[in-house]
């Protein structure tokens, strides 16, 4: 099948890779170990560049309001940034990725960039300026939401700017002559139908390398801020359902994630107006393809290309070595992890450094994303702490990837993990439930697994909701959360919480491992735990886990054949 | 008495008069009432996500043995249905029937092992019997938690927020 295909600029890299591999086998087995099977880095230049346009875009992402703008820009964004990094775009204070704005600070600062500011949405401005990388404009038809999906998909292999009707004008303009009209063709059509023609239209032309799930926001709202970085990659986009209640564009779906090449990423997020989290990323790590997840993440197409400053490493706050055994005390211990994506969180928010906390990392921004991860590092403060995720090279459900593709996945993110500095692997399984039904609990084979390909972590932890797998070997416990920390969550139920939690577990030392969501800041963990009524000790994470070593008073507990299963419908 | 209880009926949550719900974003709660024999049936939710139990109680036994597939009651913390798996409730009308009041004794499953946990719960319908206001007390929990229904139809949409 894979001879067949045409050869793209993306898959030709695979196909001289491939010829390599036969003549050099015993040094490519050798890098497969190290896990440089992965898939090629994006486009990076040398230095990050002198000067470049900062567009700032409105708060509107209504359909009928300002996402018409928006998905030209996009569309320009990813075209013009495909060879060099030229537009970066500002977005709003209130934009779900909070971090889009300080990286301009950072990129100025730090990377000597200079920016060309235009004025809010002037896509006039943007285009006298970068309409020569387009070849011309596809039209999308304002009547149907999908087609404007599956014109970001032609933006890509066309090299064509995405306009509705109204804009025409302002695209020719500027040069450009119509290239794809997709006005009026899929009135009337179901999403299947739509997405089955863009298929059989473009997907053979199409990145192996990167499929968009454009989902997300539903209706009459769209936050397509991925769209540049699929434009850039020449990706299929769609925002296909893994909902078997979709069965014909779940059997779409699953002929495209199919023909990806193999450890390959998904970027996007599932459309919440048809499946749920759980289920489309089962699906997508069932084919052994990495997610990343996030449909607003701005800016990829020009972060994905700056280097790290070379006087840069990644640098951890370890408060403990690796081979350290702690004493520990008859004291409740606890520590809290912020995971969700750094930037969708309290990074910027007050209270961070306050009192030790963890941080996930989503390690597949070394590729995607290094100025953020350069940027996080950099900011850390010595109460942070990072840790690896999520349960490997990206996010993905353990019990939903084959035998055969875990070891190659692993070994990705262990490279990863050792290029980050990092020693602890965070676990989330969503495939048999969730943290309202189900289990999100591992049994005892994969466990084993972890503990296999990852002899240098100090560690593991598993949940996202309470789970209850709980393990020790050799001195590295699996701790699963104990405690998820509600964005709603009052202050006063949420302490009252920790104290039932120190109440059902008498015995000391008790591990307390609290699993903060996204928007909780650390000033709200600060005051959770000032208003206990009891003593706890709060300690960084690698602490945390050299004393859970130390004494362990948890049960060893995997997922059990009798567990609730919840397909997350 | 209890045929002609205002407790029978159809219930909602009304979570802006509530205790933070536990990681579910509604509960419907219906109480049948045929001799002896209250049937508390609870609907939780969250987004796509329900779970529903029914606890029959028997006035006229003192300890009903019942089967627990979960404990939905706060799914913020790590703590399961332990031990056999069940709960044995006791039930009793008090104040002349405005006032319904459980005593629940089971075993909850934590990191550490089993725990022996009692639930208090209070029901009390309003005069004008519109409302119902359920004040629970655990064993292991420092606060109480007050929920309070309004009657509704039971075929009344509700919202269930979202959840990921």
């Amino acid at each position: 099948m894979r001879s067949a295909r045409p050869v793209t600029r993306n898959n030709l890299t695979i196909l001289i890779i491939m010829r390599l591999r036969s003549i050099f086998l015993p040094l490519l087995f050798a890098s497969v170990t190290f896990g440089a099977w992965a898939q090629p880095m994006p486009h990076r230049v040398d230095k990050a560049p002198a000067e470049a346009t900062l567009i700032p875009v409105s708060s509107n992402w209504r359909l009928d309001g300002d996402v018409p703008v928006h998905a030209t820009i996009l569309s320009l964004q990813g075209l013009a940034n495909r060879d060099y990094p030229r537009i970066y775009l500002e977005y709003p204070d209130d934009w779900q990725w909070e971090i889009a704005k300080p990286l301009i600070g950072f990129l100025e600062t730090r990377h000597g960039v200079r920016f060309e500011r235009l004025g809010m949405d002037d896509v006039d401005a943007a285009l006298k300026r970068y309409a020569k990388f387009a070849k011309g404009y596809v039209v999308w038809d304002k009547e149907v939401r999908s087609s404007l999906i599956v014109a970001f998909t032609v933006s890509g292999i066309r090299d064509a700017l995405v306009v509705n009707e109204d804009q025409i004008p302002l695209a020719e303009k500027h040069g450009l002559k119509p290239l794809v009209d997709l006005r009026g063709i899929f009135r009337g059509k179901t999403d299947a139908e739509i997405y089955q023609w863009a298929y059989d239209q473009y997907w053979a032309e199409c990145s192996r390398d990167y499929y968009v799930v454009l989902g997300g926001h539903a209706g009459a709202e769209m936050q397509p801020g991925i769209a540049d970085f699929g434009v850039m990659q020449r990706a299929f986009f769609s925002d296909l359902s893994a909902n078997p209640k979709h069965p014909d564009e779940l059997a779409l779906l699953k002929k495209i994630l199919g023909g990806q090449n193999k450890h390959s990423t998904v970027i996007g997020w599932h459309s919440y107006g048809k499946d749920t989290e759980g289920q489309h990323t089962t699906l997508t790590g069932s084919f052994g393809l990495k997610m990343e997840g996030l449909h607003n993440l701005p800016n990829i197409s020009f972060t994905c290309q700056i280097p790290l400053t070379p006087d840069f490493k990644f640098s951890n706050n370890h408060s403990v070595a690796p081979d350290d055994k702690l004493k520990v005390e008859k004291k409740i211990y606890v520590a809290a992890i912020a995971t969700d994506s750094m930037g969708i969180g309290a990074w910027t928010k007050p209270g961070r450094g306050e009192i030790p906390y963890g941080w996930q990392v989503l390690m597949g921004w070394l590729r995607l994303n290094p100025l953020a991860l350069q940027y996080f590092y950099e900011s850390k403060h010595p109460n942070d702490y990072f840790i690896g995720g999520l349960s490997g090279p990206g996010y993905m459900y353990p019990k939903s990837i084959t035998v055969a593709d875990f070891p190659a996945l692993m070994a990705d993110a262990r490279n990863l993990m050792q290029q980050l500095d990092l020693r602890v692997m965070e676990i989330m399984d969503y495939s048999e439930g969730n943290r309202h039904v189900g289990n999100t609990d591992l049994p005892k084979e994969l466990v084993d697994r972890y503990y296999h390909e990852f002899p240098n972590a100090i560690g593991f932890i598993n949940g996202y909701g309470s789970a209850r797998t709980y393990d020790l070997r050799d001195g590295k416990p699996m701790i699963s959360y104990d405690y998820y920390l509600d964005v709603e969550r009052p202050v006063v139920e949420a302490a009252a919480d920790l104290e039932e939690l120190i109440q059902l577990n008498p015995q000391r030392p008790y591990y307390l491992l609290m699993h903060v969501r996204e928007r909780n800041t650390v000033e709200k963990v600060r005051q959770i735990f000032d208003s206990l009524s009891e003593q706890v000790e709060v300690v960084p994470l690698d602490v945390f886990l050299k004393l859970a070593a130390s004494n362990q008073t948890y049960k060893t507990r995997y997922q059990q054949p009798e567990d609730h299963i919840d397909l997350n419908p | 008495m209890a045929g002609a209880s205002p407790l029978a009926g159809h219930w909602r949550l009304l979570p802006e008069r509530s205790t933070d719900l536990s990681g579910w974003k509604a509960l419907d709660l219906d109480i049948k009432i045929e001799g002896d024999v209250v049937t508390l049936q609870r609907n939780f939710a969250a987004g796509r996500r329900t779970f529903e139990d029914v606890t029959p109680i028997d006035l006229a036994k003192a300890d009903n043995v019942i089967p627990v597939s979960m404990w939905p009651d706060n799914r913020h913390i790590g703590a399961y249905i332990g031990g056999d798996k069940t709960k044995n409730v006791h039930g009793q009308w008090l104040d002349g029937g405005r006032v319904f009041r459980l005593n629940t004794d089971l075993v909850l499953a934590t990191q550490q092992g089993d725990r022996q946990v009692n639930i208090l719960d209070n029901f009390t319908i309003s005069t004008n019997g519109q409302q119902l206001t359920l004040i629970e007390l655990r064993s292991t929990r420092t606060r109480p938690v007050v929920y309070v229904f309004e009657r509704v139809s039971k075929d009344a949409q509700r919202k269930t927020g979202n959840a990921e």
